[in-house]
Formats: structure tokens, C-alpha cells, sequence
């Protein structure tokens, strides 16, 4: 899949935080309570569309605020909202975690 | 005449804006109780018109249904962009008033942006800014007014703050339109939107971006003799953008959230990234994988307890109204007795029928309304996803098919709630499946008549309690089996907004259920009103003198014989009201009647249809009469077994007949109607048969007319077949022992 990174704010966004050695996954098996930056969206997946005009794009810094009692759905915070998200749609969220300080919009 | 006819209409007034933003308390300020529920062919979502009056001018107010974006892939968004466009049989809109969650500016700006391209006048609304200030933020409104060139209002619509300030600018920008300027695309999505403007004639610019960036986008069927080439172009236009060095996939809402960054430079200082502090103390406890579940089930309990239990005394005090209505118009229509048997048995039976589910409706609305504002019904749905996605539902679900073990027909208005078209459709045909309490009366008469007796109270505990549980189980079944054989995708999207905790608003809480109410009434009630005249036609006509005649002959014979009166005087013994042979005599002529009726003589006829089942005629007339409603079973059980119709489940000498029931001639003669076999046909049959013409009327109006053709074909077919299944097999088994 092609992922082009496009604008200026969003190219320094993917400085902030880059260790090196990076562990990229899904968000499906992130971290309850951890930072996470968007690495990439994969488009195939049928709610990708939704999932962008709520404002998840690459580079945004989300955090998983926490996971169902059942294990699915997650709840995901960004730009100042939570959203829950079945893991089917949180697999095609890749994430890189991200240890800035504060969050970034 | 055409301007005549323009400067006399009503200003339109669209109210748009993300779901959770407080937009409907605006539309509730603004329109107070002047509002009505709009209706537009194949639109089922809510969207509700009211009046106002600015000055000395009256405005037409819409309450647009919630989006997040115009990518028209729920029914919610479809309906949204269907009146941006003046389409689906809407008149234009003058002027929209956009409401933004002032706490979530960034994602709700979106919308707005999207708007814009459909070149209509706009306001925009921040709400919720006493929530802002609260928090200490501020924002530089006259900045972001500069930026935008439109009039942007701080309002706190659960105050009422800012209110006045609205209405003002409402009929300003009436009179002089300012609009927000459209974003500035791309080279290439600029050329594209030319060539498809002129490959589809009438096509709008804002639906022309529709249909670039949402692959689903319901806006292709409007042009679906061009469909072909659409698609063709809208796939040159992506390679286009592609080559121009960006993602189609997400380039819609790059380009919008960069514009959307720029313009809140310098608006809002403070960083308003995080979620909601309070609210996420709360979600600590509420989502929490011990209390959160706990208390989630006490939730549920206190609402189904409720519908349950708090309804009951209304119930029963309109049960009451009705039959003491009944009482006293009887003696006035004496004279006329067709008329009278119509209005009494047909026209006050059938909407007290109605009218006694008003109280359901309402308290289940009520705690819908309270769950929904307060925020806690998105965690609800978070909370029980999981456990309802391997059939086809979600999370959302759970609310509507609990309520619908009370009543399905508050249930199935409840899934509205419900985004998801599939999902929607799915509980809403799975709601007539819960075991509702008009059920109750049938289990209770007939496990109590047979089941107890027989096995003790034990066993008639769980039977009762298992019947509660079939409906669920064959709904759930047939959910998963046409998900696997129906659906491409396994599993339905889910993308839910969890928004902040509030504190409910009592207006519009009672605003909300008045309005469910009413509509229940209204629409509903018409379609049963004129069931219930049908079906009491039915089983009045032909009401032929030879009946009461054949009934009369008989009975004297009887008295002649056993009293040892003479003709004359058992004659007389007959006429004396208040003797047991009075009341005997008309109890019987009301069963000889209801024999003789169409229904009876139809159930005679089909009967043999039932007899695999091992139903008698008498219990076949019992299930054709309860069609209607299942728990008028008892009552015209009560009627045919010529007890009267005053019985009720717990009657015993209701109990007594049936058990006491024998074959009158085949090859059964002098056997028990109802053996164990019998009863538990009977019993499932109740348990999967949509016997309600409440219910029917409702998924019409909610889906429409052939699926609920269907749900009722269905379920009857099914409740045929297993009630059959059960008779047979149950047959065979006590055959064996």
C-alpha cells in the first residue's frame, strides 16, 4: 500500500519521538493507557473513511484509554474525544508508541 | 405568482451538526413544543420540524439527524445531505446553523468544512461554552469570525445562554447571507469535480465531492443510468491524485484537518488534546471490568424492572378505563345491538388495546432519554458489544432487545438508536422473538393448567423461565445463520463516540418521551383501530337468529329433562336474567355465535392446518382471534369454552375446562385435547408467533410495509413448524415410554 506523508505539521510529527528502532503494531494489540503515534492507515479496511473524518490521520498522537471488560471493543482518546472501536477496525490502525510530553494535534 | 407564492413561504432554518453537540436542547429552545416528527418516503430517521418566531417573523427550524460527515453511508447522513441538496421531497434550506461541540472544536469543524462546499448561507454555533469556561479556556472568537467570515456564537443551550444573541443573527443573516468560503482543493480534485458536474446533469458541487471521496456514497444512485462512467471518472481522478503525491483514501480529510489546524492557529491557546478529566474518572468506574459490568446490570435491572413494574399500575388503571368505559356505554347502546358489539367490543377494546402500551412508552423512553443524555448509553453499548457481535448486532442493541421482553413495540422504536442499518434491522426483527409479558398469560395459564399439576412447581418454574429464553435463542440463531449466509462482511463496522458525562436536562427529557408517545399513538394506533374492527367483524357476523334459536331448543331440552320443567317454564328460566341458566344460556349462545362467526367457521376450516400440531378447532379459533393480540387467546378461549369472556390466565374454572377437554368425534374420540405434547406445542407456538397487530404496524412504520409482511409470515411459519416439531416428536416419545 502506498502512504505518502503530506504536509509539513505532519512530517514534523513523525520527528517527534522517532527512537531509532521503533516497534510498529496495531493498534488491536496496543497497551491500555499508553501514547501511541498513527505510522499508518490501511485504506482496504472498510471503515478507514470513517476512521479519517473523525480525525484519525498518520501522525496524530492517540492514546488507548482502555479496553472492554469482553476484551473488544477499545476506547481510543484524540483531539479531545474518546471513541470506541472494535479491534477489526483497530487492526488497521498501525502505531508507533510515542514518549513526547503532553499531546500533540 | 411564483414570487407571490416565494415571499409568503416560510424561512427554512436547517440545525446541523455532529451527533452529541447538544444540537436538539437548541432545537428545543427554539421551537419549545411546536414540533413534529417529519416524514419522508424511505427515510425512517428522526428528523424533526418545528416553528419560531424571531421578531414578528415565523421561521420553519429542522433538526437535521447527527453526522459526523456526509459520506452518506448510514441513513442518518444520507437524510443530512438529502437536505443540503433539496432532495427526497424536501423544500431548499435558507440558511443552516451549524451547532459545534465547543470542547472538541477540531473534530467537529469537519462537518462545517464539508458544508460549505454546498454553498448555503451558515452560523456557526459553539455549545457547550460554559463547559469551556468552566475548564478555564478560552478562545479568540473574534479571530476565528475574521478568519471564517461568518457570524460564530458562543451559546451554552442547556442555560440558555446565548440563546437571544442566535436568534438575532438567524434573521440578520436571513436577511443578508454570508457564507463560508469552500476549501481550496487540489488542481486535480478541481478538474474532476468540473468534468463530473458536466457528465451528470444536476449534480451539485458538494455532491460532485461526495461522490470523489466516498467510495459508498448513496449520492451515485441518483445517477445511476450514468453510474459507469461516474465510476470510471471518479477512478481517473483518484490515479490523478495520486500521481499529484497524495492517498485518495484519506486525502478528503488531510486536506479538511489542515485547514482545520490553520484556521484554530491562534484561536485556541490552551491544549484542548486530552479527553475530559471528569469524564474519565467516571469511565474508570463505569468501564471497569468488575463494577463497570456490575453496575451496568443493576442499570438494566432498574430500567426492565421499571417497564416492567412501574408501568403495570397505569396499565392496569387503562385496563380499568377501558372496561368500566365499556360498562357504561353497553347499557346505552342496548337498543342497537350490532352497534353496540361494534363500539364496545370493537372500537374501545381495540384502542385500549393500544393505549395500554402508552405507559411502557413512556417510562422506557424516559430512561432511554436519561441514558442518552447523561452519556452513559454509549458505554453501555461499549460494554456489551462483544457480547452481541457474533450475530450481527451491536452494542447498541442490548437496550432495545431487553425492553422488548416487556414490549416489543417500545423496543423496536428504541432501535432507532441504532447507526448501523444492518444491525438496526437485524434487532428490530429479532424484538418480536423476546418473550414479551403479553406472553405471560398464555405460559401462565396453560403451565399452570397442565405443567404443575403433572410435574410439581419445580418443573412449571423452569418451564416458564426456559420459555423466556426459546425466542432468544432461535432469534440469535437465525441472526447468525443469515449473517453467515447473507452478509460478505463477518462483522458490521463499529465507531463509536463515547462523549463526556452530562448532567440530563429534564425539558428535554419530557420533550423527547412526549414526542415518542404521541407518535406511538398516532400512528399506530390507526393501523390497530382498523385491525380490531376487522377482527371484531370477523368473529361477530353473520350473528344469524338460527344460532340463538338451535342454542335455545337445546337448552330447554336440557332444563326439561334435568329440571323437570315444562317447555314454557324453562322458557321463562332462560329469559330471567341473573339465574345460573341465564348466564349459562348467554354464555353458550356467545360461543354458538363465535362457531358460527367467519373466524370460527374459518377456524373449522383450517383447523386440519393446526391438526399436526395436535390443535383442535377451538383452540385453532383461539390462535386466529389472538392474531391481533396474543392475550385475547384467553378471552376467546374463555368465550368458546362459554365461561364468558371476563376470564383471565390464573381462572380456574378456565383451567378446569381445558384440562377436562375431550375429542367430540375422529379417531380420538373421548381423549384428552390436551395432552403434554398438546401443551408444549401450544406454549412454543406462542413463544415464536408475532400475534400482535401492534407490533406488525410498528416495523411497517420503522422499516416498512414488506418486511414486516414478512417478520409476521415468518414467525408464524416458524412458530408452525416447532410448535408441529414439538407435538410430533413429543408425541412419539410419550407413545414410547
Amino acid at each position: 500500500m502506498m502512504r505518502i506523508i503530506l504536509t509539513t505539521t505532519h512530517l514534523q510529527m513523525n520527528f517527534f519521538g522517532s527512537t531509532g528502532a521503533e516497534e510498529h503494531k496495531t493498534l488491536d494489540r496496543a497497551s491500555a493507557g499508553v501514547k501511541y503515534r498513527i505510522d499508518s492507515i490501511d485504506h482496504a479496511n472498510s471503515s478507514a473513511a470513517r476512521l479519517s473524518s473523525l480525525g484519525f490521520l498518520t501522525g496524530r498522537i492517540i492514546r488507548l484509554a482502555r479496553v472492554a471488560p469482553m476484551g473488544d471493543p477499545v476506547a481510543v482518546d484524540l483531539i479531545g474525544q474518546r471513541i470506541g472501536l472494535r479491534k477489526m477496525e483497530a487492526r488497521a490502525i498501525t502505531v508507533v508508541e510515542w514518549s513526547g510530553h503532553g499531546s500533540s494535534s | 405568482m411564483v414570487q407571490v407564492l416565494e415571499s409568503t413561504k416560510l424561512a427554512r432554518v436547517g440545525l446541523i451538526g455532529n451527533p452529541n453537540t447538544g444540537k436538539s436542547t437548541i432545537f428545543n429552545r427554539l421551537t419549545g413544543l411546536r414540533q413534529r416528527i417529519a416524514n419522508y418516503p424511505g427515510i425512517t430517521v428522526e428528523e424533526r420540524i418545528g416553528t419560531t418566531h424571531i421578531g414578528k417573523k415565523s421561521l420553519q427550524v429542522v433538526d437535521l439527524p447527527g453526522a459526523y460527515s456526509l459520506s452518506a453511508s448510514t441513513l442518518d447522513e444520507r437524510a443530512v445531505l438529502d437536505a443540503l441538496t433539496a432532495r427526497g421531497g424536501r423544500e431548499p434550506l435558507d440558511l443552516l446553523v451549524c451547532v459545534l461541540d465547543a470542547t472538541n472544536l477540531e473534530r467537529n469543524l469537519f462537518l462545517a468544512l464539508q458544508i460549505a462546499d454546498f454553498g448555503l448561507p451558515m452560523i456557526l454555533v459553539l455549545n457547550q461554552w460554559d463547559v469551556l469556561r468552566r475548564r478555564n479556556q478560552e478562545y479568540d472568537l473574534e479571530k476565528l469570525k475574521e478568519i471564517l467570515g461568518i457570524p460564530v456564537l458562543p451559546v451554552s443551550a442547556r442555560s440558555g445562554e446565548g440563546m437571544k444573541g442566535l436568534e438575532t443573527e438567524i434573521s440578520k443573516v436571513l436577511e443578508k447571507p454570508c457564507y463560508l468560503a469552500p476549501t481550496a482543493w487540489s488542481r486535480e480534485i478541481n478538474t474532476g469535480l468540473e468534468d463530473l458536474i458536466g457528465l451528470a446533469p444536476g449534480l451539485s458541487r458538494g455532491e460532485a465531492l461526495r461522490l470523489i471521496f466516498d467510495g459508498g456514497s448513496l449520492v451515485a444512485d441518483r445517477w445511476s443510468e450514468r453510474k459507469g462512467e461516474i465510476q470510471q471518472r471518479v477512478g481517473r481522478i483518484h490515479s490523478e491524485i495520486a500521481a499529484g503525491g497524495m492517498n485518495p483514501g484519506p486525502a478528503e480529510a488531510l486536506i479538511q484537518y489542515k485547514r482545520i489546524g490553520s484556521l484554530l492557529e491562534g484561536v485556541i491557546d490552551s491544549d484542548t488534546s486530552a479527553f475530559s478529566r471528569s469524564s474519565e474518572t467516571i469511565d474508570r468506574i463505569l468501564l471497569h471490568r468488575v463494577w463497570g459490568l456490575g453496575i451496568f446490570v443493576a442499570v438494566m435491572w432498574v430500567v426492565f424492572q421499571s417497564v416492567y413494574s412501574w408501568a403495570s399500575p397505569m396499565m392496569d388503571g387503562l385496563e380499568w378505563l377501558t372496561g368500566a368505559l365499556q360498562e357504561g356505554i353497553r347499557p346505552v347502546l342496548s337498543g342497537l345491538p350490532v352497534l353496540e358489539s361494534l363500539v364496545v367490543d370493537g372500537i374501545i377494546a381495540g384502542v385500549g388495546g393500544v393505549i395500554v402500551f402508552v405507559p411502557q412508552i413512556f417510562v422506557l423512553f424516559l430512561f432511554i432519554a436519561l441514558l442518552e443524555d447523561t452519556g452513559y448509553m454509549a458505554r453501555a453499548a461499549f460494554l456489551m458489544d462483544k457480547a452481541l457481535g457474533w450475530c450481527g448486532l451491536n452494542g447498541k442493541s442490548f437496550v432495545p432487545l431487553l425492553s422488548s421482553y416487556a414490549c416489543a413495540i417500545p423496543g423496536i422504536m428504541a432501535a432507532r438508536t441504532l447507526e448501523d442499518k444492518r444491525s438496526r434491522v437485524t434487532t428490530i426483527l429479532m424484538a418480536p422473538f423476546m418473550s414479551c409479558s403479553a406472553r405471560l398469560p398464555v405460559y401462565v395459564l396453560f403451565i399452570g393448567a397442565f405443567v404443575e399439576p403433572a410435574y410439581g412447581a419445580m418443573v412449571a418454574g423452569w418451564t416458564l423461565f426456559l420459555l423466556h429464553f426459546v425466542g432468544l435463542a432461535v432469534a440469535a440463531f437465525l441472526a447468525w445463520i443469515s449473517q453467515r449466509l447473507f452478509s460478505s462482511k463477518t462483522i458490521t463496522p463499529f465507531v463509536l463516540e463515547m462523549p463526556q458525562y452530562k448532567v440530563p436536562q429534564l425539558r428535554n427529557i419530557f420533550i423527547r418521551v412526549w414526542g415518542s408517545g404521541r407518535e406511538f399513538i398516532v400512528r399506530a394506533g390507526t393501523v390497530i383501530f382498523a385491525f380490531s374492527i376487522l377482527i371484531w367483524a370477523l368473529l361477530y357476523f353473520p350473528h344469524s337468529e338460527s344460532v340463538s334459536e338451535a342454542v335455545e331448543d337445546d337448552m330447554v331440552r336440557e332444563l326439561v329433562v334435568t329440571e323437570g320443567l315444562n317447555q314454557v317454564e324453562a322458557m321463562a328460566l332462560l329469559k330471567e336474567s341473573g339465574t345460573p341458566a341465564a348466564i349459562e344460556f348467554e354464555n353458550r349462545l356467545q360461543a354458538s355465535y363465535r362457531e358460527d362467526s367467519y373466524l370460527g367457521r374459518f377456524g373449522h376450516f383450517v383447523q386440519p392446518v393446526f391438526a399436526p400440531a395436535g390443535f383442535d378447532w377451538k383452540l385453532t379459533v383461539g390462535v386466529l382471534s389472538s392474531f391481533p393480540a396474543r392475550e385475547l387467546v384467553i378471552s376467546t378461549l374463555g368465550i368458546i369454552y362459554q365461561l364468558g369472556p371476563d376470564v383471565d390466565a390464573e381462572s380456574q374454572s378456565l383451567r378446569n375446562r381445558i384440562v377436562n377437554e375431550k375429542w367430540p368425534s375422529g379417531s380420538r374420540v373421548g381423549q384428552s385435547v390436551y395432552t403434554m405434547p398438546v401443551v408444549l406445542a401450544v406454549l412454543v407456538f406462542f413463544a415464536l408467533c408475532l400475534q400482535c397487530g401492534a407490533t406488525v404496524a410498528i416495523i411497517a412504520k420503522e422499516l416498512n410495509g414488506w418486511i414486516a409482511l414478512g417478520s409476521f409470515v415468518g414467525m408464524t411459519v416458524l412458530a408452525w413448524v416447532a410448535a408441529v416439531a414439538v407435538y410430533q416428536i413429543g408425541t412419539l416419545i410419550s407413545g414410547t415410554l
